[in-house]
């Protein structure tokens, strides 16, 4: 074969192996956004389960809308309190319980006042 | 008793806090602090990057907001729901025009007469909030404003993380809404209820051992317009300061937020806020405007005839 041809040949041999090559990455490429895609509605619609367990169900109106940005969140972490002394979270109280009374009415007490509730 | 105490200036009022035990005071401070610190950015109507600013700012467009926001506002529907809308957080624009539209410590005292149509506050169902884009939206005309609430929420949420920090007994007090969580002292935490929470006398004291305690009221947040005297607790249905025959309403409940709760919704029912109490057996101690005290829910009696205080007559 004359060296022209061979080197036609060649390159004719390397032009297919690339076309392959690339048809067959687009695929698993593909394949591979699809695994993805598969996974991450989960873990938002786990998301959405949180908020609407910790919080009431959106009020009326509520649509998906464009949100921009999220500013970084600013609320401090906290563990949940000690359930038998510390206030009802508000964070978990049911969105149509009514005020609680609390476990022990208040008390008459001789004692000085160490703090004061008023109007502010 | 060995605790520790502390007392600063935060969200336009005082702060105070107790501790069961002086070597907690530190870690609490900052559990107080933080929380305090991130309330204000959320809520503030006095900041113009607070997200409640942002969102009134920008109605009718959804608006992401921090966590905070989020879970404040849902403590201000709750407030809404339950009191069929007596506690509403879009009274915004009607406090705004009536002229408490700044810090109250540089609201003008005395003013020429206003000329403002009072109506019925748009309302709580106005208000979109989207928990996974974290976004809220309101429509034009409506403006927020959850201070019968938020200030109660950041009690509640700081005394539960000086606790969960600690391990001590925990009263925080924001502007006269109080905290309380962990072990209490044994006689429980002493209190004074008043008319003015920075007040040194009158009123009276009383023990609590857990949960919250509120009391609202007509005489602090007050001012002059023409010779019309108004003040900052809105009557949702009418966008006017509430006529109410009570000055001050003290509500003791299962957390600070359902104290502050139900101590705004007494202000505003009126003469309904004894049958609403007690339906719900809130302890709660009522003041007329002639000082006259009447109890409610357990709590302990009290004949004294409530002199107000000097400094907010």
């Amino acid at each position: 074969m004359h060296p022209t041809h061979r080197r036609d040949a060649g390159l004719r041999k390397v032009s297919t192996f690339t076309r392959r090559f690339t048809v067959g990455a687009v695929a698993l490429t593909g394949v591979f956004t699809a695994l993805v895609a598969r996974a991450q509605p989960a873990k938002h619609a786990r998301k959405a389960t949180l908020a609407a367990k910790s919080a009431p169900a959106p009020t009326v109106g509520t649509q998906a809308a464009t949100p921009g940005t999220l500013p970084p969140d600013t609320f401090p972490p906290t563990n949940t309190p000690n359930a038998s002394s510390a206030p009802a979270s508000p964070g978990t109280t049911p969105a149509t319980q009514a005020p609680q009374p609390p476990a022990q009415v208040p008390d008459t007490t001789p004692l000085p006042p160490q703090a004061s509730s008023g109007s502010s | 008793m060995t605790g520790g105490e502390f007392t600063f200036s935060a969200l336009g009022t005082t702060a105070i806090l107790l501790v069961t035990e002086r070597d907690a005071l530190a870690s609490a401070r900052e559990a107080l602090e933080a929380e305090i610190a991130a309330i204000d950015r959320a809520c503030s109507r006095f900041r113009d990057d607070s997200d409640l600013m942002r969102v009134n700012a920008n109605a009718g467009d959804a608006v992401a907001v921090s966590s905070c926001c989020i879970e404040a506002l849902h403590v201000a529907l709750r407030a809404a729901r339950v009191t069929d809308g007596i506690v509403d957080p879009t009274i915004g624009r009607a406090v705004r025009v009536l002229g408490y539209d700044r810090d109250f410590d540089i609201v003008e005292r005395n003013g020429p007469p206003l000329r403002v149509r009072a109506e019925r506050v748009p309302g709580w169902h106005t208000i979109e909030i989207d928990d996974v884009t974290r976004t809220v939206r309101v429509p034009q005309g409506v403006e927020l404003d959850v201070g019968a609430t938020a200030k109660a929420l950041c009690a509640d949420r700081a005394a539960a993380a000086a606790y969960d920090a600690t391990g001590a007994g925990v009263v925080v007090g924001l502007g006269g809404d109080i905290a309380i969580t962990g072990p209490a002292p044994e006689s429980g935490w002493p209190i004074r209820v008043t008319d003015d929470h920075t007040a040194h006398e009158g009123g009276q004291t009383i023990a609590l051992r857990a949960g919250g305690l509120a009391t609202s009221g007509t005489t602090r947040r007050t001012w002059v317009r023409g010779e019309v005297r108004l003040h900052h607790l809105i009557d949702p249905r009418t966008g006017a300061p509430a006529e109410s025959p009570w000055r001050t309403v003290s509500v003791a409940a299962a957390s600070c937020v359902d104290a502050n709760i139900a101590s705004t919704a007494a202000i505003v029912l009126g003469n309904d806020a004894l049958a609403w109490l007690e339906e719900r057996q809130l302890p709660a101690r009522l003041v007329a405007y002639d000082g006259a005290v009447t109890v409610a829910g357990g709590w302990p009696a009290d004949d004294s005839v409530d002199s107000m205080d000097a400094a907010v007559r």
